[in-house]
């Protein structure tokens, strides 16, 4: 008897491992897939050619093929994690301030084929802005500084305060120097907004311990407004920020390192106001929200202790009918999504970033066109320039996302010829003083 | 010599292996294969068989099951719902692939968590889940029935302002209009009590001739002048001089004298209606726009963003260009008295009040009452009562200064209102200096007024720039868009001035009216 119950175990086993093996060949997903839980892409199954065959090139990507999709995977990994951590000795706050990754975003299929060249509204106004002269500074900038020049305060109840980051002199002017290269190439009337936004990270050593700390401070701000030209202003994340926090708004995730949409309204709107604009109230706007959204500090350690932190995704939508198109060579190509309906990340707003340019058409019609140079912080702030503007352009310097041949001209080329009228600076902290972003891909990109 | 001893000992070993497992074929039978007995080889034999069958019955569900994973998934969440069990509900529905099932079930999702928060007496809850099953069966009359029981419940318990703005999101259900202005009158009436004059003023006054709340109006205005001296509002309340009546007469006069529904502008292009009944047209014609010179007995034009309108002495409505969002689509409209247009909308007034719209959005104005002029914005639908009171979808558009207007007209977020007076009020705008004006047009970069001497004021945002105008004389009517404005002189001409890439201010030529005077055509210019 127990010779035929080993016999039928083995037979069995034998089918049940054929099956699984079969099932995975006919219906596990063959592409390669984006990985939100792992945000990674996961291997699709290679293609088998005699000459992959030959080389031996086949059986290591067939291996990541069954072992990135094999059945239950993602429930196996969440349950790994969840024992990995069950016994962790950091504290949520010390989960909180790690690195967060960016969400992975798969590169866009390049093969696609372009739409029609230039929209025929774009010309007229390329045309007219040929005409227009860059902008002259009105005034220079002051004297050079010296050391540390700059530093953000956390402010404790008790009165005392502790650094959060420092800025040196030499940071700031290279800083300043970048946002005046930026402003010279607008027509005249044209400003650039510049905002440097704290990460969720910092923000929440704030939002997170109202009762021990009372606000926050920022002198690198106005040192920089001292050294630009007159047609830049630069705005203070942490002044707009400070008063919704201190009264309970959500104005940054938990979970992951950006801002919410509410943050984002904010951030735009004290920019708008600023140059003169009446504003939407974010009332207006039609929302829906997505919940147990774990986010990018969650993804680095996937910690169960930060599941309980689970953050909610505030979306609001356009009032109008808006279009977004990946932009390159300053002509329109692929139709890319304003809201992403089939996300529950922070890849909902935009579906994440498309380089090497992107322009979403806002439906409004105010004559005026504007250029916002952010990383991903931009994408949830772009939309709440939408009623403004009749198209906002977007563009990300980091490598995953531009590369100069694919943009085949310098920002100073897309002003000219996609009519641009201002420019709306927007990055974290990790892209802003003293980054690699604003010192060498912002000045590179310019010619 | 040692070497020697291992190999023994491994000899040994082995001899004790092959023993060993001979003694467990002699305990268990020869392993199953080709040496094995007839009764094995027939167990093996149904053994594959069996298997075969099973594994081909479990194919044939597991086909089954992915074909119809939808239906099957469809049906637990079906049965989720019905146990009230909403939680696992909404993962089992997030996890759906087909669309339309999974925005059915999630309708059916709020529904059902809405009667659960009514069972439960959580009706303010409820409220919203209804809203957000939209047209679930059901949804909007729950909503509706829901909505009236909680505003009852308001009432009940003294809360008028809330009973108001809950009564006043039910539309025209059942007699929720004269419940708001019920509750919107007792909660004047307690504000006035408790002495917050201003308020109790703005309230009654809005309330228009309902019972006796003009003369509480007067009451509260009367009180407020004594304590914090007059303003506007007070004093028109309090009552007008003699000079300050005729004024406002002769500027009324001044207002019906010009034509109206003459010319209107879309993003690029301008249209305009002429004596005659016809429409000429000029700009980008992309989508159709321009596309009027068969059209006749127009009375009326407006223009949207790509799109035209010219309402007909019938009372019907003509439409060409875009109807991406059904913009156009307003061929069984009859009985009209007025034609408006948004960026992507068209709203009408019929001659008995009832407001229709179509396009891209669509506005509750179910409680709008005695409307005597409409103005649509690019998202929010604002109007004018009869009593000068404002209408607006948004909050945000109209300010306290909104008050004895005789037009109102919204852009994106901004908006200007023009007083029975002759004074311009923005709601973000500096218009200082704007008097004796007869009508206004905003837009996304400023505010264009026309004066009683026919000449038009422009304002902008320290963002923007509009065309000067100032040079224009005798001009009767006004329309811009945000780059281009036109205007109609005394004499039929059309002036235009502003971005004329499209064409759009190629209206030189045009005379809509037989001129009562010799009038050289303007020079357009790009600013």
């Amino acid at each position: 008897m127990r010779r035929k119950v080993a016999f039928l175990v083995t037979l069995w086993w034998v089918i049940l491992c054929g099956a699984i093996g079969a099932c995975m060949l006919l219906f596990a997903e063959r592409a390669p897939v984006a990985s939100e839980q792992e945000n990674r892409t996961l291997a699709g199954l290679p293609a088998v050619t005699l000459e992959t065959l030959e080389k031996g090139g086949i059986s290591e990507p067939f291996e990541s093929f069954l072992t990135d999709k094999f059945f239950l995977r993602s429930e196996l990994v969440d349950g790994a994690n969840a024992l990995k951590h069950i016994f962790s000795v950091l504290t949520v706050d010390e989960l909180l301030d790690v690195e967060g990754e960016e969400v992975f975003v798969p590169a866009l299929d390049e093969s696609e084929p372009e739409e029609a060249a230039a929209s025929a509204s774009d010309e007229p106004q390329a045309q007219a802005q040929e005409a227009a002269e860059p902008q002259q500074p009105d005034e220079e900038p002051s004297a050079a500084l010296a050391g540390d020049a700059a530093s953000v305060w956390l402010e404790h109840r008790d009165g005392t305060r502790t650094t959060l980051l420092t800025c040196a002199a030499d940071e700031l002017e290279t800083a300043a120097g970048v946002f005046n290269a930026y402003a010279a190439l607008l027509p005249v009337g044209g400003k650039a907004h510049v905002l440097l936004a704290p990460r969720a990270q910092t923000a929440n050593k704030l939002a997170l311990h109202l009762e021990t700390e009372s606000g926050w401070s920022s002198e690198a701000e106005a040192v920089l407004q001292s050294l630009v030209f007159a047609n830049v202003v630069v705005h203070s994340a942490y002044d707009i920020l400070q008063a919704p926090i201190l009264s309970g708004e959500y104005v940054y995730f938990r979970t992951d390192h950006h801002w919410t949409a509410r943050g984002a309204y904010l951030a735009a709107d004290a920019m708008l106001k600023s140059a003169g604009y009446k504003t939407v109230p974010l009332a207006d706007y039609a929302q829906k929200t997505i919940e147990g959204y774990l986010g990018s500090i969650y993804l680095r350690g996937r910690n169960a202790k930060l599941k309980e932190l689970a953050d909610s995704i505030e979306v609001f939508y356009p009032l109008l009918p808006a279009k977004s198109y990946r932009v390159s060579n300053a002509y329109k190509k692929n139709e890319l999504p304003v809201i992403a309906e089939d996300q529950t990340n922070y890849l909902v707003f935009l579906g994440g970033t498309v380089g090497p340019y992107r322009v979403l058409e806002s439906g409004y019609h105010t004559g005026r066109n504007m250029l916002l140079v952010c990383d991903s912080f931009g994408n949830s702030i772009a939309p709440f320039f939408l009623p403004y503007y009749d198209s906002v352009y977007m563009v990300d310097f980091r490598g995953e996302y531009y590369t100069r041949r694919d943009a085949q001209g310098g920002v100073r080329e897309y002003v000219r010829r996609l009519g641009i009228d201002d420019i709306y600076i927007v990055l974290s902290e990790t892209n802003g003083i003293g980054s690699q972003y604003l010192n060498r891909l912002m000045p590179e990109n310019i010619g | 010599m040692d070497e020697r001893q291992a190999n023994k000992h491994e000899v040994i070993r082995q001899a004790q292996e092959r023993a060993n497992t001979t003694l467990i074929w002699r305990t268990q039978g020869e392993p199953l294969g080709s040496s094995a007995g007839a009764g094995d080889r027939r167990f093996v034999r149904r053994a594959l068989l069996w298997s075969a069958a099973a594994l081909a019955a479990l194919i044939a569900l597991g086909f089954l099951a992915y074909r119809n994973a939808g239906a099957v998934r469809e049906a637990y969440a079906d049965l989720l719902l019905s146990q009230a069990r909403f939680a696992q509900a909404e993962r089992v529905i997030r996890s759906m692939e087909d669309e339309s099932a999974r925005g059915r079930l999630q309708q059916k999702l709020y529904f059902a968590c809405a009667e659960a928060y009514v069972r439960e007496g959580k009706a303010a809850d409820a409220i919203p889940l209804y809203r957000a099953a939209g047209d679930y069966p059901g949804a909007r009359d729950a909503l509706q029935r829901t909505g009236y029981a909680l505003a009852q419940m308001y009432e009940a318990e003294g809360d008028f302002a809330e009973a108001g703005e809950t009564y006043a999101a039910l539309g025209d259900y059942l007699d929720a209009v004269e419940k708001r202005e019920a509750c919107g009158y007792a909660y004047a009436r307690e504000r006035l009590e408790y002495g917050y004059y201003d308020e109790a003023m703005r309230l009654f006054y809005a309330l228009g001739g309902y019972e006796d709340a003009e003369e509480y109006a007067k009451q509260a205005a009367a009180a407020l002048s004594e304590s914090e001296g007059a303003g506007d509002l007070v004093s028109l309340l309090v009552g007008l001089s003699d000079e300050q009546l005729a004024e406002r007469a002769r500027l009324k006069a001044a207002r019906d004298a010009l034509p109206s529904g003459m010319v209107a502008t879309g993003y690029k292009h301008t249209v305009a209606r002429t004596e005659a009944g016809t429409v000429l047209a000029a700009g980008s014609n992309l989508s159709g726009q321009c596309n009027t010179k068969d059209w006749t007995g127009i009375v009326a034009v407006a223009a949207g963003a790509y799109h035209t309108l010219g309402l007909r002495a019938d009372g019907t409505v003509a439409a060409t260009g875009m109807n991406a969002y059904g913009q156009c689509d307003v061929g069984k409209w009859t009985d009209v008295a007025a034609i408006y247009a948004g960026a992507y909308n068209t709203v009408a007034v019929t001659r008995d009040g009832r407001i229709l719209t179509a396009g891209y959005r669509s506005w509750n104005t179910l409680q709008w009452r005695e409307v005597s002029r409409l103005s649509v914005g690019d998202y929010a639908l604002c109007g004018v009562m009869e009593n000068g009171q404002p209408l607006c979808t948004s909050g945000e558009l109209v300010t306290e200064d909104y008050f004895d207007l005789v037009a109102l007209d919204a852009a994106t977020a901004n908006s200007a209102g023009l007083k029975a007076d002759g004074t311009v009020v923005s709601n973000g705008l500096d218009i200082s200096g704007l008097e004796h004006i007869l009508a206004i047009a905003c837009t996304p970069n400023g505010v264009y007024a026309l004066d009683d001497a026919g000449r038009v004021h422009a304002r902008a945002f320290p963002f923007a720039h509009l065309p000067d105008v100032l040079d224009w004389r005798d001009v009767v009517a006004i329309s811009a868009s945000a780059t281009h404005i036109v205007g109609v002189t005394a004499g039929g001409r059309v002036l235009s001035r502003g971005a004329s890439d499209m064409g759009q201010c190629n209206t030189q030529d045009w005379a809509l009216f037989t001129p009562t005077q010799d009038e050289a055509p303007e020079v357009t210019s790009k600013p």
